[in-house]
């Protein structure tokens, strides 16, 4: 896999209930950027490397994995690696056995009673700088 | 360039469908036979519905998103569920839905959302500019506000949520949001 350079897009993949609220979910809202209060890192894709399908078919098993019941892949919210790692966030190729393409943006907070509010701050400027994207 | 985002889309809107709509009623008028009852009734037809076109472009914004943001706060538990997030409590609706209120003048339409923390998240982005802000309102009657505008990202928590700077909400009816986010 090539070297990650500040243009490429990064995805993080958005999976829901299939009963769930469509408008809600389909949109680049902080919560599809706040983890677990434990995790420092947001698992992303490395979206230029492959077919949109074969994006989605990652994203989808993935999500099958995740949470209570069938997961339905909603869609994308893409933002470029300059912006991930803007305001001392750091983004880092961390390909898996099923999957090559996979990266995390790491929020490099340390562990303080401020974390939880920093993470959704973090949450909040992510959101901001991405946008949105359907499944093929 | 903030100021413009915040105060122009409702205008745009409004005179756009207003030509619009006087620009196709003559000529569905043109197209029927001169004098007949179905005539009289198509154009009493046409006027109600340019009538009641006019009344809806021109209310203000705040009718436009107001409604569909209150019945999302009251269908905030079934969303909570399916996501399999905390319960929402009472007072997180209500404070959600003063906020809503207080709000109600931006022509930004929020997104209004369950979040994993069992807060309810009402959520103002911009469109167009890198702008974007995020109130959560949890079940101790709290509020966290947490904005990022031009790749600077701050917050502020509240203890009470009738706390929140009004300032701050009405400058997302049309004031300059960077005069309060600094």
């Amino acid at each position: 896999m090539v070297p990650l350079n500040e243009a490429e897009n990064l995805g993080r993949s958005v999976c829901s209930s299939k009963s769930a609220k469509k408008a809600n979910r389909a949109k680049p809202i902080p919560e599809v950027f706040l983890v677990r209060l434990d995790d420092d890192r947001i698992s992303v894709d490395r979206m230029d490397h492959a077919e949109r399908r074969e994006m989605a078919n990652l994203a989808t098993i993935r999500g099958q994995g995740r949470g209570n019941g069938s997961k339905d892949l909603r869609g994308w919210a893409l933002l470029s690696v300059n912006h991930a790692a803007a305001n001392g966030r750091t983004v880092v190729a961390s390909p898996l056995p099923d999957n090559p393409y996979h990266a995390d943006i790491c929020l490099n907070l340390p562990e303080s009673g401020e974390r939880r509010e920093r993470q959704k701050e973090y949450s909040v400027d992510l959101a901001a700088r991405a946008y949105w994207e359907n499944p093929p | 360039m903030i100021m413009q985002t915040f105060s122009r889309e409702p205008d745009f809107h409004c005179s756009f469908n207003l030509k619009r709509e006087a620009r196709f009623a003559p000529a569905a008028v043109k197209s029927q036979n001169v004098g007949s009852g179905a005539f009289q009734t198509r154009v009493a037809e046409l006027q109600t519905n340019s009538e009641s076109l006019r009344d809806r472009t021109q209310q203000p914004m705040v009718m436009r998103w107001l409604k569909d943001a209150l019945e999302n706060v009251d269908q905030i538990d079934q969303e909570a569920e399916e996501e399999d997030y905390p319960p929402i409590g009472d007072v997180a609706k209500r404070n959600a839905k003063s906020v809503l209120f207080t709000a109600c003048q931006s022509p930004l339409e929020p997104h209004v959302y369950a979040s994993m923390d069992g807060e309810i998240g009402v959520y103002f982005k911009s469109p167009v500019v890198q702008a974007a802000l995020l109130i959560l309102l949890n079940n101790d009657g709290g509020a966290g506000v947490y904005w990022s505008v031009s790749g600077k990202s701050k917050r502020q928590h509240y203890d009470d949520a009738s706390e929140l700077p009004i300032d701050l909400l009405h400058a997302l009816g049309g004031l300059p949001l960077s005069q309060f986010l600094e």
